[in-house]
């Protein structure tokens, strides 16, 4: 029988130090605490790995891909690498103009243990990999209209503010509450 | 393995996979927690402006909380001049106070359009970002700001 956890995917956003088991109360039981420190993992030390986890949950990203541009075929680009807090599956990457890529998350992604997390992108970094001056931007979109932001449009720059093309680019994005 | 029948803490490492926590795990968990807080972010910030003084923020993740009540402090100051004030401190869960001493930061611009982009450190809690045009000039833009 497999354990269902408490709270959310933590990409969700929505967890606290009492998803994982703290409270402000918490206590040893009948006060005492480690008899052997290389044994015994106390109340406290359980406290501070909570409230770090808390604050980790909320800020760290939810994926990070690098892919690289063909828009001299006009092919969609190839994901050349992956890495999430939902696994390896990547986003969709759709080629939509010179230097413009949407890519699509799905709209929740499972965790290890098989619960759904809602995917609402907040945040988004996007820059280009090479040895020209350019740049990159981005724009949030909600492709399913469920209120939710689960794709990032993708637009690449040259130096003069042109498209630029068959560029390699790092995105990262980080989801938030919904 | 618990300290007593029914004591959950202090936790006692050991036991199977099932009831257990062996000081492996433990040790593994330890070290993936070091890992990850030194180099976590502080927040990330996402705003928009809408003018030379007005904007949005869209969108907050920190340490000290997710959303609108524990963003810092915006200010739109000019067309392409943003300036993010958080406070000295945030507090945790148990009352831990956490000093905010900004030391790298990165941008990025949400924009139809180019947009170049730069941020200066004004002081340990304080971020100025500028945004540009394709040619320098300033130019508004939707910017996610992450510090660390």
């Amino acid at each position: 029988m497999t354990t269902t956890p408490t709270g959310a995917p933590v990409w969700e956003r929505t967890n606290d130090h009492t998803t994982y088991g703290g409270h402000l109360q918490k206590e040893n039981y009948q006060g005492q605490g480690a008899i052997n420190a290389k044994t015994d993992v106390t109340a406290q030390q359980f406290a501070r790995l909570c409230a770090d986890v808390e604050a980790l949950g909320k800020v760290a990203d939810f994926a990070t891909i690098t892919y690289t541009q063909d828009d001299t075929g006009t092919a969609d680009p190839t994901v050349d690498s992956y890495d999430a807090m939902a696994g390896a599956r990547a986003p969709t990457a759709t080629r939509e103009s010179d230097g413009v890529v949407l890519l699509t998350w799905e709209d929740s992604y499972e965790d290890a243990y098989g619960i759904a997390g809602d995917i609402n992108i907040g945040h988004v970094h996007a820059d280009l990999e090479g040895t020209a001056a350019g740049g990159c931007t981005w724009t949030r979109h909600d492709t399913t209209a469920n209120g939710s932001y689960n794709a990032v449009r993708i637009r690449c720059w040259d130096a003069a503010g042109a498209a630029a093309l068959d560029k390699t680019v790092t995105v990262t994005i980080s989801t938030t509450v919904g | 393995m618990a300290f007593g029948g029914f004591a959950p803490l202090p936790l006692r490492l050991g036991g199977g996979p099932i009831h257990g926590w062996t000081a492996a795990q433990y040790a593994a968990m330890c070290s993936a927690m070091v890992a990850m807080v030194r180099r976590a972010k502080l927040a990330s910030v996402t705003v928009e402006q809408t003018g030379a003084t007005t904007g949005n923020l869209l969108a907050y993740n920190g340490q000290n909380g997710v959303g609108e009540d524990y963003a810092p402090a915006v200010a739109f100051l000019a067309t392409g001049d943003i300036r993010i004030t958080f406070d000295d401190s945030w507090e945790d869960a148990y009352g831990n106070v956490h000093p905010v001493n900004i030391k790298r930061c990165r941008v990025s611009c949400g924009a139809g359009a180019m947009r170049w982009r730069t941020w200066e450190i004004e002081s340990p809690t304080t971020i100025r970002i500028r945004t540009f045009n394709a040619a320098g000039v300033a130019d508004s833009a939707a910017v996610t700001v992450t510090v660390y």
